[in-house]
């Protein structure tokens, strides 16, 4: 399991920086030859550049994140989707359910790991308490019996930890297959990685290797089966704009919320 | 006490009325007397209609017409979806078509869908003519607004459609609906379809229709004027709507945002009628701005882009975003669609090609086509005053009018789906 996790990250990183030396900046755009003349509605006239405009997030690899999504898009198109599809057909609603709940269990032990780092003790011990309750009642995380307990769900990486510490973003960066993202928040996942590996909840290093493969794609399936966005559903040309504002205002909330 | 007789009458008055309007919907069960908040919170579970929550919805898509050179940024528009549901035996096929800037599977065409389908109909959902990828793919000016273009831009898609998917399917008679601009576009579309007579619709169904395109859009823009302060202060408004929807997404268990959380947010505190108005005129001006964007990059009219600027798949695009989102559709109107269509149109003037957009232009059209009806309600945000009573003057018996629900906030209500069900059925 561990090999895997790494060459996993490796080749992510790969990718990183192959697509990072290749297109840092964002493309230009080009003159079709013809002489350009100012648009009936140019931004000088129409903006107050002292106003702070909402759009605005620090982007300067937009060239490669455009890339990058695009791919994702394509990614989604020709072997996501049609996998979920795949998924939701074999599968009963209840057992897509089970394993569901079984991720978001397992998840608990990154967001209990990460309120100990933020400090926020209570929450800690709620998180603690559904991971106990649910993995021995709700039988190894499969059923939810604590929410109807009253205990609730919280979610927590090392990306907001970070943030809870006062790191800045830095620079919004779209991750391959996994989508919007910072780099704070991209560092961020490689270490919960690690703390998942060392902790190694699920002894999957002791177990046959093909269960070790059915974990991981169960695991994609699951979290593209639970993520109702669909690329380019919006129809709007500024999707890439207006993803990203959500995406920093979501995150920059999630630090705010424990 | 001078006042004591007086307000004695003033008293009975207002319960008499109470009581009056209490009898007059005793039915009707809708919660929302605010037309701006009915429009923002639409249907609560409690009232809605009881429809299923899937169908075998289907997604096929009509690629780009012949001849269409797409710009490199509207790459992912080459292509324009269409969906349906076909029943196992015969029944008679319902077109819906979407609303201002949405695709033929938005949620309330879903949700139509869904109650049609559901009640025996085949059904197709059809985008709007004013969704990017139409304009890209499949419209023939490119400009959308103009009601004759449109409908008969949508009547092609309606027709390329059938195409694919009638050899499967066993229709007794063609039906057809639509809501908000999607409405306005249906009556233009059955009336193409008497000459045409490639349907030859049966019922015709409008929903909130905007009866004078003109009033609806200045309305919408005026909606973002009401922020206090005018719109330079949109962008402070905007982040104290988002702070306060991400005040309630803090408070909340929920750890995705969804859209309760606008529930959830106005639930306890709600916003002023004014910003209630402003946040319906941000809906639409998203929509407005990809609209007026995507347009003018098909035509390189210079409009927002610079003519004659080739953007890229990669080109940085904030600047045109934040300035198409300050552009409203009635900028659209008089400084890009009217200046386009001036030579062609038979229309002489501004004003003729403004009125020509609305129902008013086909009102004897739509008192005889019998065929013909329409749902909406008195304080629907969208209508100028005396457009209501337009509705119930042409359409009379046709016509059902809910004392309040605002902009479709009340579509998904029982009472509003069995009718739009009944219609089709009886």
């Amino acid at each position: 399991m561990k090999t895997s996790t790494v060459n996993a990250t490796t080749i992510a990183l790969l990718l990183l920086t192959t697509l990072l030396s290749g297109g840092c900046s964002t493309a230009p755009s080009k003159q079709s030859g013809q002489p350009l003349s100012a648009p009936y509605y140019e931004r000088d006239r129409m903006m107050i550049n002292d106003t702070d405009a909402p759009l605005e997030i620090n982007d300067p690899w937009e060239g490669m994140n455009r890339s990058i999504y695009r791919f994702n898009s394509y990614a989604d198109k020709y072997f996501l989707n049609p996998a979920v599809s795949a998924y939701n057909f074999v599968l009963p609603g209840f057992v897509r359910k089970g394993i569901s709940n079984f991720f978001t269990n397992l998840d608990n032990i990154q967001t209990v790991v990460n309120e100990v780092l933020q400090l926020h003790g209570g929450s800690a011990l709620q998180t603690t308490g559904r991971l106990l309750v649910n993995t021995t009642v709700g039988l190894a995380g499969l059923f939810d019996p604590a929410t109807p307990m009253g205990i609730p769900q919280h979610y927590e990486d090392f990306g907001q930890t970070l943030g809870r510490w006062g790191v800045p973003t830095g620079p919004y960066l779209v991750l391959p297959l996994y989508g919007p993202s910072f780099a704070r928040d991209a560092g961020g996942k490689v270490v919960d990685a690690e703390v998942f590996n060392l902790i190694d909840p699920l002894q999957l290093d002791d177990v046959n290797e093909g269960y070790t493969y059915a974990y991981y794609a169960l695991l994609v399936l699951n979290t593209r089966a639970t993520t109702s966005f669909q690329y380019y559903q919006t129809g709007s040309p500024f999707e890439y704009e207006l993803v990203r504002l959500i995406w920093a205002t979501k995150r920059k909330l999630d630090i705010e919320k424990y | 006490m001078p006042n004591w007789g007086s307000s004695m009458i003033r008293r009975l008055v207002a319960v008499v009325l109470l009581a009056v309007t209490a009898y007059a919907s005793a039915d009707y069960e809708y919660p929302y007397q605010n037309p701006y908040l009915a429009t923002v919170m639409g249907t609560p579970d409690s009232v809605k209609a009881s429809v299923p929550d899937t169908i075998p919805l289907k997604k096929r898509y009509l690629p780009q017409i012949e001849g269409r050179k797409i710009p490199d940024a509207l790459w992912y528009g080459a292509r324009l979806d269409y969906v349906y549901a076909k029943q196992k035996g015969p029944a008679p096929l319902v077109f819906v078509i979407a609303g201002t800037g949405a695709s033929c599977d938005s949620e309330k065409n879903q949700f139509l869908m869904r109650a049609l389908y559901a009640a025996g109909f085949h059904v197709v959902g059809i985008t709007s003519p004013t969704y990017p990828t139409f304009v890209i793919a499949q419209s023939t000016t490119m400009v959308p607004g103009e009601q004759r273009m449109d409908a008969a831009d949508i009547y092609n898609v309606m027709q390329k459609a059938w195409n694919e998917i009638g050899p499967g399917m066993k229709v007794t008679s063609f039906y057809l609906t639509g809501y908000s601009l999607g409405a306005t576009n249906a009556a233009f579309v059955s009336l193409l379809d008497e000459d045409k007579k490639v349907f030859k619709f049966q019922k015709v169904l409008l929903l909130n229709p905007s009866v004078q395109l003109y009033n609806s859009i200045s309305k919408l823009d005026r909606f973002l004027e009401n922020i206090p302060g005018g719109v330079d202060n949109f962008n402070k408004m905007f982040h104290r709507i988002v702070n306060q929807l991400g005040t309630a997404y803090k408070r909340s268990t929920n750890v995705s945002f969804s859209p309760d959380l606008i529930f959830d947010a106005f639930k306890e505190n709600p916003p002023s009628d004014e910003e209630l108005a402003a946040l319906i005129g941000i809906s639409f001006r998203l929509s407005a701005s990809a609209l007026v964007f995507t347009s003018d990059v098909m035509t390189n009219y210079g409009f927002i882009k610079p003519a004659n600027e080739v953007l890229t798949r990669n080109t940085k695009m904030d600047d045109f975003a934040q300035v198409s989102l300050r552009v409203g559709f009635t900028d659209y109107f008089h400084e890009y669609a009217w200046p386009f269509y001036e030579k062609t149109t038979p229309m002489k003037t501004r004003a003729e090609f403004a009125t020509y957009q609305g129902l008013q232009s086909i009102q004897d059209y739509l008192i005889s086509a019998r065929k013909v009806g329409v749902v909406d309600n008195h304080d629907d945000v969208i209508l100028a005053p005396g457009e209501i009573d337009f509705l119930i003057n042409t359409f009379d018996t046709r016509a059902k009018i809910f004392p309040y629900g605002g902009h479709l906030g009340n579509m998904e209500e029982r009472d509003y789906t069995a009718y739009v069900v009944d219609f089709f059925k009886r």
